[in-house]
């Protein structure tokens, strides 16, 4: 074994103590009991998903009762706008429900193409509407290279995948647009998106550069 | 060099269907309309049904479905040529997504493949279609209502397609699949021929939602005559083409040469890298991704396999 690992071994890779023993010992059963609270709460709020009773249940030891552990961070957090809800399969965080209006208009305030930045944004409504395109495609649209790096960040973003390959020399991956990307969009389908026509029109109305 | 002997060409007349089916001139009235499709569908049965003559079906329902799925991507209002759906088909690494044009044409293949006779051919059709659909297709097909199962086969294929574009009128793909799949079912056809999604317009299926069922059922029965025509007219082509490359089997000395031909027999297009290396699709017979474009540069230079990309590199054969 090489000097790295095990460092890694010995640090990083320490079996996480479930028992918690030593705190128990020093600061009694209530301290532990906070403790193994705590890092229920912090992993499920940490989660983007439904965490699922066996995950908590390696968190904390074999003694410790999960429902317990729920009622009592559920109590902490009444009157709180969130909640801890159980799930089909476990237990996530969610806002309540009384405040779903004012969530919703934020949303609409906060549209998803903020996040993104204007070459971002460009290059994607490039490939929504020529797909399947390749980066010498891009390439073609916006009279330079476009970077690895903004393709990648899309990608990560799940808003594209490769497609079909190109037939040029080195056979490179075309991108399409995914279900992610409709979703995001709140489009039914590719027919959704506005027609070309319509907005030249309306970006010739408001003085707009459009990069398409 | 071994050259194919000059065969007679025989030039097909532009239309095969004797004039009056379509009459151009006549009033557009469903009796019309429904006269003509009558006599395209029956002559496209013979055509179809004729034990000594031999179309190679598959190949035939394979390139209709590249047809209609066209045609479709243009009622979606995307200009994809045939080429590029080809491209976006054959190109595509398992795994990875073949966009909007390649999957258009998987679901009018996946249709085209169905074979009655097979247990569950229903759930190719339904899984095809968008997953909010399936509920609503399930329930048609396991109680159809009257309208969509009784009548005349054309009747019902026309009801199918009404039935659906008046709960879903964006998925026309889906509701003229049906129509087909009814259409050939009643016909007592053993597969699906895509026939309906080759002709039909966008002012069509506008007419449909506008509430003029009249107009539309026409249009449907236009549609199929005009489809029909085609269908018979390919058939013809490929039956030819098919003869043609049979003949010249003999002189290929190349493992898998009989393997590749019957590959070429029932596919639109073949892409040698993977539809032919590293076995032969629909059989064990290995080959290399050199001896499968060989074979297919030989093909093309016999004169009984077009190349159809007109590329230097990623070509794709066909008849």
């Amino acid at each position: 074994m090489s000097l790295v690992t095990k460092k890694i071994r010995q640090g990083y890779g320490q079996e996480l103590d479930r028992e918690l023993e030593d705190l128990a010992a020093a600061f009694g059963d209530e301290a532990r009991w906070r403790e193994w609270m705590t890092r229920v709460e912090a992993v499920i709020f940490a989660s983007g998903q439904v965490v699922p009773r066996e995950t908590l249940q390696s968190l904390v030891g074999a003694s410790a009762n999960i429902d317990h552990l729920i009622a009592d961070i559920q109590a902490e957090l009444k009157g709180r706008p969130y909640e801890l809800a159980s799930v089909a399969s476990g237990w996530m965080f969610r806002t309540r429900t009384e405040h779903a209006d004012a969530i919703r208009k934020a949303s609409e305030i906060a549209s998803p193409g903020d996040n993104f930045t204007e070459m971002e944004m460009a290059v994607l409504c490039a490939i929504a509407y020529h797909q399947p395109i390749d980066r010498d495609g891009l390439a073609e649209i916006f009279g330079k290279d476009v970077s690895r790096d903004l393709i990648s960040r899309l990608r990560h973003r799940k808003l594209i995948a490769n497609g079909p390959r190109s037939p040029r020399p080195g056979a490179p991956h075309t991108f399409v647009t995914t279900e992610e990307f409709l979703v995001s969009f709140d489009l039914q389908s590719l027919r959704d998106l506005p027609q070309l026509d319509d907005v030249m029109d309306q970006a010739a109305d408001e003085k707009q550069v459009i990069f398409i | 060099m071994i050259r194919s002997e000059p065969r007679p060409q025989f030039e097909l007349p532009h239309t095969l269907l004797p004039p009056w089916v379509m009459d151009r001139t006549a009033p557009e009235t469903l009796e019309a309309a429904s006269f003509g499709s009558g006599a395209a569908l029956s002559t496209l049965h013979l055509t179809l049904n004729n034990p000594f003559y031999g179309v190679p079906t598959q190949l035939l329902r394979d390139r209709l479905a590249l047809e209609a799925a066209e045609n479709c991507l243009k009622l979606q209002g995307r200009g994809d040529t045939k080429a590029e759906i080809r491209d976006a088909f054959y190109l595509t690494a398992p795994g990875n997504d073949m966009g909007p044009a390649g999957r258009m044409f998987l679901h009018w293949q996946t249709v085209a493949w169905i074979g009655f006779h097979k247990e569950f051919w229903a759930n190719f059709f339904i899984d095809n279609a968008p997953i909010l659909m399936k509920p609503f297709l399930d329930e048609l097909f396991a109680n159809p209502p009257d309208e969509l199962i009784r009548g005349n086969p054309m009747n019902q294929a026309v009801a199918w397609a009404s039935r659906i574009l008046s709960e879903y009128p964006r998925q026309e793909d889906v509701a003229l699949q049906a129509a087909d799949i009814a259409l050939c079912r009643a016909l007592r056809v053993h597969h699906v021929v895509p026939l309906f999604a080759l002709h039909i317009k966008r002012k069509d299926i506008r007419a449909l939602l506008d509430g003029d069922r009249n107009a539309f059922a026409i249009a449907m029965h236009r549609a199929v005559a005009h489809g029909a025509q085609d269908a018979t007219r390919l058939a013809h082509d490929l039956q030819r083409r098919a003869v043609r490359l049979k003949e010249v089997a003999p002189k290929l000395r190349s493992k898998g040469a009989s393997q590749t031909i019957d590959l070429l027999i029932c596919r639109d297009a073949i892409l040698p890298s993977t539809n032919l290396s590293p076995t032969i699709e629909g059989s064990k017979v290995r080959m290399t991704s050199r001896s499968a474009r060989r074979i297919c540069d030989r093909l093309t230079e016999l004169g009984v396999v077009r190349e159809l990309t007109s590329r230097a590199t990623f070509r794709m054969y066909g008849l």
